[in-house]
């Protein structure tokens, strides 16, 4: 199996869904074109699990020059999880876009998911470009699916606005990187890279890539469009939008770190620096939200700083001879970043049940909703768990191999603030996790009704991930860590 | 860049993302620059990012058109309800 046929099924399901649009509103078959678009992601996820590790042309009967795939253990793992978060919400948004939800709506999801997907697999710059504006574009135009009210349209700007900014820093970078060693192609970029040896010029060439793909991964001083895109967006997209969208970015800023580019000694710092920043506004930010979404916007950036902060001290090990403790610190990286996809889409889901049954996103209004809706208060329970990293949830693991990572070595008074801005933040999202859970269940708010199973098998299906992962912790990091392995190329 | 920074119109905003993009196009020329013309590779990257490119602003001045609508003004410093 290749990855080009499972983007192909991808693209296909999107445009096989335009065509159902007609059929639905001929035949008023309500929803054929979500169940077409489910059933195309469900495939591409089957297939996913086929997928043989190599490098692949995009069209491999005439090879196209800058256009190559590559499947590794760790793209592999994260492709199927991203396809099947995506699969929970198309499945989620049956019931929850019953009213507003049309064929346009599964298309953008699908073609989003086929560019997210190109871009976890691209071996080059330029087809990680490619892929990364085809999933933007759908997502601007979903986070501005309800264009009649003001705020999705006004989200939705911000974030084409910066985000396509960020793009452009990447491949402004991808443009120097052209320019010195002749093509954007990953392999060959490392071995000419490591001829040419480094230099200054480098340096800004990988602040540009921190600068251009932490803007789309919403690293703080760039996260501005997130916390407006959020919560505009429709539930089941805010979930695909913090669980997967703002990981792909980060999955790629570490491979270029950490296998393409040259060291620097500054990265490591400039990586601390950005993760404690974004873990520490994220988390402050968080706590005075009114509005439930917002708050798990502000929470997603905070995550995004814990994983920053794992990538620091990922590459401080390395540069310090320490493979071990350098394998150790992605390792954190990548369960944190599974286990953050999961519960956070998990509970934004959740809460989506609750928003729409409220029809309000305020606390004030959502108060209560674990006790009116226990089916739904038990899975946001189990991903609010998860979050918080309380053992034997599974996130505890990711939070504790990245704290492993940058425990190593304390000389460093950088590395000592990091440690502690960080474990400072773990027991403050943990409070307010805490928090969130004590109004959700608190006895008050008015009746509501369950949601519908179409909504709440999805989010058990998550949830069913969740515990599997917390029952069986060693199975996710031992495979995390053999994919972490291959992609440094230790032993 | 100065442009996203400093103006206002959100119209301008978009010349500003546009300007940036030919910035982007001109610099993978400039790199790909040889002494028999322009590199094969340079021209193809040139040629799908202004493909790309046209994507995007369409849809930017769809959204710039629907918050004219919105708040009858495209200025942006009034377009700002959302904060924090």
């Amino acid at each position: 199996m290749n990855p080009q046929s499972l983007l192909l099924i991808l693209a296909s399901t999107g445009v096989v869904t335009i065509v159902a649009g007609f059929l639905e509103e001929r035949f008023k078959r309500r929803n054929l074109s979500g169940h077409l678009a489910f059933a195309g992601t469900a495939l591409a996820f089957a297939l996913s699990f086929k997928l043989e590790p190599g490098t692949y042309n995009l069209a491999p009967g005439a090879p196209l020059p800058a256009a190559e795939l590559r499947v590794d253990p760790l793209s592999k793992f994260l492709g199927a999880l991203f396809l099947a978060v995506f699969l929970a919400a198309i499945a989620h948004s049956f019931s929850y876009m019953r009213e507003e939800g049309d064929s346009g709506y599964y298309t953008l999801t699908v073609l989003m998911a086929s560019g997210l997907v190109g871009a976890l697999f691209s071996n080059d710059l330029f087809t990680f470009f490619c892929f990364w504006e085809l999933a933007s574009v759908s997502g601007y135009a979903l986070v501005g699916y309800r264009w009649w009210y003001w705020e999705p349209a006004e989200a939705a700007f911000k974030y084409l606005l910066a985000c396509t900014v960020g793009a452009l820093t990447t491949l402004y970078a991808a443009s120097l990187l052209y320019g010195v060693a002749g093509t954007t192609n990953l392999d060959a970029l490392r071995t000419a890279l490591s001829q040419v040896g480094g230099s200054r010029a480098f340096a800004a060439v990988t602040a540009l890539l921190i600068v251009g793909l932490g803007t789309t991964a919403a690293v703080v001083p760039f996260h501005t469009w997130l916390p407006d895109a959020h919560p505009a967006a429709p539930s089941p997209i805010s979930a695909v939008l913090s669980g997967v969208v703002v990981n792909v970015p980060l999955y790629m800023l570490a491979r270029l770190l950490l296998t393409v580019l040259p060291r620097e000694t500054g990265v490591s710092y400039a990586l601390l620096a950005l993760g404690s920043l974004s873990s520490i506004v994220g988390n402050a930010a968080a706590l005075v939200q009114l509005d439930a979404k917002r708050f798990l916007a502000y929470s997603t950036i905070a995550n995004v700083g814990y994983m920053l902060v794992g990538l620091g001290a990922c590459y401080r090990a390395e540069a310090a001879g320490a493979a071990g403790v350098a394998v150790d610190a992605l390792t954190g990286v990548f369960v944190q970043l599974v286990n953050h996809a999961v519960s956070k889409s998990l509970l934004f889901l959740c809460v989506g049940n609750a928003v729409r049954e409220t029809g309000s996103r305020l606390f004030t209004s959502l108060e209560g909703y674990g006790r009116r809706m226990p089916a739904t208060g038990a899975l946001s329970l189990v991903a609010l768990l998860n979050l918080a990293g309380i053992p034997p949830a599974a996130g505890y693991y990711g939070k504790a191999l990245i704290t492993a990572g940058l425990a190593y070595n304390l000389q460093d008074p950088a590395a000592l603030a990091a440690l502690a801005a960080l474990e400072a933040n773990f027991a403050l999202a943990a409070g307010y996790y805490a928090y969130f859970a004590f109004r959700a269940f608190r006895e008050r708010g008015r009746a509501l009704r369950e949601a519908p199973l179409s909504m709440l098998a999805p989010e058990a299906a998550l949830a069913a991930f969740v515990a599997a992962s917390s029952v069986y912790p060693s199975l996710l990091v031992e495979g995390v860590r053999a994919g972490v392995k291959a992609l440094l190329g230790s032993p | 860049m100065y442009c996203i920074a400093s103006k206002r119109n959100l119209i301008k905003l978009v010349m500003g993302l546009e300007i940036i993009t030919t910035s982007v196009n001109l610099s993978f020329m400039g790199m790909g620059l040889r002494e028999n013309g322009v590199d094969s590779l340079a021209q193809m990257y040139v040629a799908l990012n202004m493909a790309v490119s046209a994507a995007v602003l369409a849809l930017a001045l769809g959204f710039v058109a629907l918050l004219y609508r919105h708040y009858g003004t495209l200025d942006a410093s009034k377009i700002a309800r959302l904060r924090w």
